[in-house]
């Protein structure tokens, strides 16, 4: 006996001597851990539920919105056991792609924990449902790994020493040196945001402060595809009506298995089931493509001629519509410009000054864009062509097209492809009409506030300088190769849950820059959960997820209008049973805030005496000259801004706050067709070009003699010629019109016999989104690696197999990854999904441990970086048991990291598509994971791309910075645009 | 070296943890740095660890050779959620059994998981000692000792050292829990194999192979071994299958006896080990091993009689 005695007093106190005692855990977050929930002795009533009945003819059904303040049913999780819980419903939005769908949190009405999130039938986007993304915010509210409180850096930056601070003491320090900066220049504070998730709020702080301090993520997203949609239409997305189409062409299924995958794969399955042809082109065999009617697997790059063939086609035989291109397109303008710059296409001259000389034109300008030509160029049997061209021919009006991201931000000059995918919408008179495209700002609706504050006088260089003019939007994946450089620095730099050293090409220069503190004086970063770059942030602030935070948000995701309304569902809860909350980190986990309440504060003192101008705007307007408070901002949006809303809700004797906080969401319209063709209202007078004014100011257009409001372009009509692209230096019939642009991964450009490869590294999986779903278990036990895929015939040639190890050379450095050999990739195209490969430095604290590798990061004084894996993913001892039982270890490779910077000359857009300069079996000392980038090279390619440019100062036409009419997320005064005089 | 109190409890939640953990997934790089803290395992950790070759260790043992579940052990009245433990299980604030987990309740690793969950509520100041006692005596016990034996007779020294330490563990923790007997045992009785004349080898075979039946665990290995030894085929197919060709091969080869004698000595093997767990002198311990003691013998008066009967026909 005494023998065992002996063995167990040993092992008891050698385990708690190790590192894994839980009781540490215990008391650091002693308010925080799993859900608890109460057994209520109430049983569930009879009752008849809401029920939905989808237009594909399926129902659901859901607690009606009368009985969600006390809601009793069976948890199933308790079979074979009868517990019956009692749970208040409260309305959220999800949080985790952009689409906004509706959450119904179901809170336990004596712990007020979460137990689960089900769609909102009120929701007319979701309509009740959801993807996986949405339920798993659960995951991301109990994550045993969240940040609960502020922290302030205390040792080195990376060094990972943190301290635990209060938030009026980050409030105060952040504040003051905001207010010394802003007295001291106005381009010094940027706010530097992800996805917003919020339409509206933040930008009007930015505004109040009176800085140019915006920059967005857009120029790694959707510049591409932006821009070829301004420069036809003056809006800059699209919004297709799936569910009414006869056809839906896709340019890859990035948006619909991204960003949209809930509210547009629901619709999109209604159109087919109603009849509509779906066509997807893709170089990968996705979840859409298989479902297609037709798969058109399109060598990269290759998009716009094929699109342009089926625009040929159309055009040749007589099938577009003309009455629409006559009535709608800039053809007069068009014929001009071709009249007045003969040399654009020598050989074609302009025949007449009628729409036949246009339709002859068109004729003759596209008559080389054959089937045949796009086949071979492309890739892809005739046959699929021709047979798309007689779907699209056959659409009457309803072709529902769709590119975002994929081929738009993939190649060089990218922008062309949704100008060219747009162009079958205007021959086909698919334009914002029942089964067409619209554009989002007919579909989307933004409310205004209270109070709008006056543009900034100032210009950020750091944010858009002279080289490109027509960037959509802000240079963002720059800004490291712009601090390299010595343009500039950054007194106060706000990352939003927003990770740009991880998601951005080039990571290792932004690690450089995060780790400057001479260029980043002060880097604060707003986020939710540990992310690479807040590793090397001075604060971490720690921001709720869906149903911790208030926002408001509308999407484009369908022909109607709508607005959804994001609320801390325990904060409501908590004044619904009559506790009064003053900030939401009283109600959320640990101290977690949300941006809204600390934006407010933030702001407010950071002009403590009103002399800055900035305090002004965050005044109550119920209660002159105190601070605003979050429902009050609410409270006069939903009052004043909302057509329609104080109505309905007085129908149910409800104010419209309580309408909102209720129901979470409202439908301002349920469709918007074609609003270019609304009457234009008042006009006095009509300048040479049709357009119609109104003291001066261009309200419509004349189409066909009647008086319209039109488009959002300087013409007011849709621009086949870009009078824009011209005016700014872009002079060749390549860019003034639809047409083909070479890309850089064009077939010329990879020499396949020398081994050369295309890496396709942006493809999306419908189960995460970028960084934010890192921290949701589900979500990665379903989907955790992310492989190399590659073609049989590749894999021979290479000699390698599923699971083996190939490193990929690109024209910084190179990774190691695992194959995976599939049919379902193009020939000499190699692809990766972009959402994988997280990493963190410490084995206790950094990005969650079951979606990471812990890594040993190499610094050379070269310049040259190294990733090496430690271990991957791996179990570990939380509160939560699911941590100690993640089964998988291998959480994909970080490739972003090796990716050169490519900025379109145009539209900003870094071209995303790789030149694999080498796919080879790894050597024998690779390993799994395994990065290594030359910075110096990062700077070479750098410098090479930004050659690419025509500066605004050498080609502006008046002397501006950027044409006045493009979009910006905050414009300047209009002064601001003016060149330096230098 | 004494542990204070409060901290023997932490130090018991972390083995059960560790122990739970263990045994649902094998040596993991987690795992190994945890078993580094454990000086009586430390000679036998790997250097690097080759998770491939664990992890088709942690298959032969647990995945082919001894059955982690309870039901293997027991019938449907020592089950989780059986009138015996369903009070333990859905103990005090209601305990989750098995919340979410990915293995089934019955799995060593869920129910060591509740003992551990039992022991954080004490920590915490719920009175759980009742709880923890039933749960132990009524159910886990039972079939705990026949698990860790079986694996502690598995040729696998690292496996063979944590299954020892749980059962000293274990005991340890009973020790401190009270006086307390076992309710009913929550096995079918013993039926008496060879009272049916028409019983034949398979008949045989399916009483060793039962654990319940015999009192002792026949692995795949084990009986793989016996043939070796034996120098007879044992075929393949399931134990009973394995079981019964051994029989009847020993017969056609003239080896019964041999045979016959290889399974009495492990019988008397594991009756050693449970007269180990009844020197504690804790009541429910010797109430639970002299069950099991008493179902070995009835085996080695199987064997014994069996034995007998093959003199007699040579």
């Amino acid at each position: 006996m005494g023998s065992k005695d002996n063995r167990v007093e040993r092992l008891l106190a050698s385990l708690l001597r190790s590192p894994y005692r839980f009781q540490d855990k215990v008391a650091e977050d002693s308010d925080f851990g799993l859900p608890k929930y109460s057994e209520s002795e109430l049983v569930p009533e009879p009752i008849d539920l809401t029920t939905v009945v989808h237009p594909d003819g399926r129902m659901s059904q859901y607690p009606p919105p009368d009985r969600w303040d006390d809601w009793v049913e069976w948890d199933g999780r308790q079979w074979p056991r009868k517990v019956a819980r009692r749970y208040m419903l409260v309305p959220t939005v999800c949080f985790n792609c952009e689409s906004a769908c509706g959450l119904l949190a179901y809170m336990d009405r004596e712990t007020l924990d979460i137990k689960k999130f089900e769609g909102n039938p009120a929701h007319p986007g979701s309509r009740g449902r959801n993807c996986a993304k949405g339920p798993a915010t659960l995951n991301q509210i109990y994550d045993p790994e969240r940040i609960l409180y502020p922290l302030k850096r205390v040792g080195k930056r990376g060094e990972g020493k943190w301290k635990r601070v209060s938030w009026d003491e980050a409030l105060d320090d952040i504040a003051a040196k905001m207010r010394e900066s802003r007295q001291r220049r106005r381009d010094g504070i940027m706010y530097h945001v992800g996805r917003p998730g919020e339409d509206g709020f933040t930008n009007r702080c930015i505004q109040a402060w009176g800085v140019d301090g915006h920059n967005s993520h857009t120029n790694i997203c959707s510049a591409g595809a932006r821009a070829g949609y301004a420069f036809w239409t003056g809006s800059d997305r699209p919004s297709p009506d799936h569910a009414s189409a006869r056809v839906i062409l896709l340019i890859s299924s990035h948006l619909e298995t991204g960003h949209y995958f809930n509210p547009h794969a629901q619709r999109i399955m209604e159109g087919m089931e109603k009849g509509a042809k779906l066509i997807t082109m893709d170089p990968r065999l996705s979840n859409t493509a298989s479902k297609s009617d037709v798969w058109l697997p399109t060598w990269p790059g290759s998009e716009t001629v094929v699109l342009l063939a089926i625009a040929n086609h159309l055009i040749q035989n007589d099938l577009y519509d003309r009455s629409f291109v006559r009535r709608w397109v800039n053809w007069r303008e068009s014929l001009d410009h071709f009249r007045r710059h003969a040399s654009l296409a020598p050989g074609i001259a302009v025949d007449g000054e009628d729409f036949d000389a246009f339709d002859r034109l068109l004729k003759k300008l596209y008559a080389d864009f054959t089937f045949k030509r796009a086949a071979e160029e492309s890739q892809v049997p005739v046959d699929r062509i021709r047979k798309t061209a007689d779907y699209i021919a056959d659409c009457d009006g309803r072709l529902a097209t769709h590119t975002w991201r994929s081929a738009s931000i993939g190649n060089l000059g990218g922008w062309q492809v949704s100008r060219c995918l747009y162009f079958l919408n205007v021959l086909t008179a698919s334009v914002g009409t029942r089964g067409g495209t619209a554009m989002n700002d007919w579909n989307k609706f933004v409310p205004k506030p209270f109070d709008s504050p006056p543009p900034f006088d100032a210009w950020n260089e750091l944010h858009l300088p002279v080289e490109w003019p027509l960037a959509f939007y802000e240079m963002s994946f720059l800004l490291p190769h712009f601090l390299e450089e010595g343009r500039g620095d950054i007194d106060v730099y706000f990352t939003r849950v927003y990770n740009p050293m991880w998601i951005n090409p080039d990571g290792f220069m932004w690690l450089k820059a995060l780790k400057d503190e001479q260029k980043m004086k002060l880097h604060v970063a707003l986020t939710p959960t540990w992310n690479e770059s807040a590793w090397f942030a001075d604060y971490v602030l720690p921001m709720g997820h869906s149903g911790e935070r208030h926002d408001l948000m509308s999407q484009e995701t369908h022909s109607g209008q709508w607005i959804a309304f994001r609320q801390p569902v325990r904060r409501v809860a908590l004044e619904r049973l009559g506790k009064e909350v003053e900030f939401t980190y009283e109600a959320n986990p640990g101290q977690v805030w949300e941006e809204n309440e600390f934006w407010i504060q933030l702001s407010a003192r950071m002009d403590p005496d009103g002399s800055l101008g900035v305090r002004k705007h965050f005044e109550s307007p119920y209660r002159p000259g105190e601070i605003i408070k979050v429902d009050e901002y609410y409270r006069w949006i939903f009052e004043n801004s909302v057509p329609g809303l104080p109505e309905k809700a007085a129908e149910e004797g409800l104010d419209s706050l309580a309408y909102m906080r209720k129901y979470g969401a409202f439908e301002i319209t349920a469709e918007n067709f074609a609003p270019y063709e609304a009457p234009a209202a008042e006009w006095d007078r009509k300048d040479g070009r049709g357009r119609l004014e109104h003291k001066g100011n261009v309200v419509g257009v004349l189409a066909d003699d009647d008086p319209r409001v039109g488009f959002k372009t300087p013409s007011r009509k849709l621009e086949f010629v870009s009078p824009t692209l011209h005016d700014w230096g872009w002079t060749e019939l390549e860019y003034v019109v639809p047409w083909t642009l070479k890309s850089h991964v064009h077939p010329d450009e990879i020499n396949r016999a020398a081994g050369e490869m295309l890496l396709l590294p942006t493809f999306r999986l419908p189960t995460l989104i970028h960084t934010r779903s890192a921290n949701a278990k589900w979500l990665y036990e379903l989907s955790h690696k992310n492989p190399i895929w590659m073609h049989p015939e590749d894999a021979r040639r290479l000699q390698v197999d599923s699971g083996e190890l190939v490193r990929v050379e690109t024209e910084i450095g190179y990774f190691v990854d695992k194959v995976w050999v599939t049919e379902g990739i193009k020939p000499g195209v190699i692809a990766m999904s972009h959402h994988l490969g997280r990493w963190r430095l410490r084995e206790d604290a950094g990005v969650n441990r079951g979606a990471s590798n812990l890594v040993d990061l190499q610094e050379q004084e070269n310049g040259s970086y190294g990733l090496r894996v430690v271990h991957g993913a791996a179990a570990w001892e939380s509160f939560d048991p699911d941590t100690s039982r993640i089964w998988w270890k291998d959480v994909g490779v970080h490739q972003n990291l090796t990716h050169g910077v490519h900025p379109d000359p145009i539209s900003g857009a870094h071209c995303w598509l790789q030149k694999a300069t080498s796919v080879r079996k790894a050597d024998p000392g690779d390993r799994h994971g395994d990065v290594y980038v030359d910075t110096a090279k990062s700077m070479e390619v750098y410098r090479r791309w930004v050659g690419l440019a025509r500066p605004a100062t050498e080609n502006s036409p008046d002397g501006t910075r950027r044409p006045y009419w493009l979009k910006r997320p905050l414009k300047p005064v209009r002064a601001a645009y003016q060149l330096p005089t230098k | 070296m004494m542990v204070e109190a409060r901290d023997h409890l932490i130090g018991r939640v972390l083995a059960y943890r560790l122990f739970a953990d263990f045994f649902r997934d094998g040596l993991t790089p987690d795992l190994l740095s945890r078993f580094e803290a454990v000086d009586d395992l430390m000679e036998l950790l790997p250097r690097a660890l080759d998770s491939d070759e664990w992890g088709a260790r942690h298959y032969e043992v647990l995945g082919m050779n001894v059955v982690p579940y309870a039901g293997w052990y027991l019938d449907e009245r020592g089950l989780l959620g059986g009138a015996s433990t369903a009070s333990a299980a859905f103990g005090p604030g209601g305990v989750l059994m098995n919340g979410g987990a990915s293995e089934s309740p019955e799995h060593v690793s869920s129910q060591l998981a509740i003992v551990e969950h039992l022991l954080r509520l004490q920590i915490d100041g719920h009175d759980t000692i009742d709880d923890q006692r039933r749960f132990l005596d009524d159910h886990l016990l039972w079939w705990l000792f026949p698990f860790c034996f079986a694996v502690r007779r598995f040729e696998d020294d690292f496996y063979r050292e944590v299954a020892s330490l749980l059962v000293d563990v274990v005991i340890d923790h009973r020790a401190d829990l009270g006086t307390g007997v076992p309710g009913a045992v929550p096995m079918a009785d013993q039926i008496d194999v060879l009272s049916d004349e028409k019983a034949g080898v398979r008949e045989i075979a399916q009483h060793l192979a039962v654990v319940s039946q015999s009192g002792i665990v026949l692995t795949r290995r084990r009986i793989q071994d016996m043939a070796r030894s034996a120098d007879v085929p044992r075929g393949f197919g399931d134990r009973v299958q394995m079981l019964s060709n051994l029989l009847r091969s020993a017969g056609q080869y003239d080896r019964v006896e041999q045979t016959l004698q290889a399974i009495a000595e492990d019988c008397h093997a594991w009756k050693t080990m449970y007269q180990r767990v009844r020197r504690f002198d804790v009541l429910a311990l010797d109430h639970i091993a002299a069950e099991w003691t008493r179902r070995i013998d009835n085996t080695l008066a199987i064997i014994d009689r069996m034995s007998t009967e093959l003199g007699r026909f040579q």
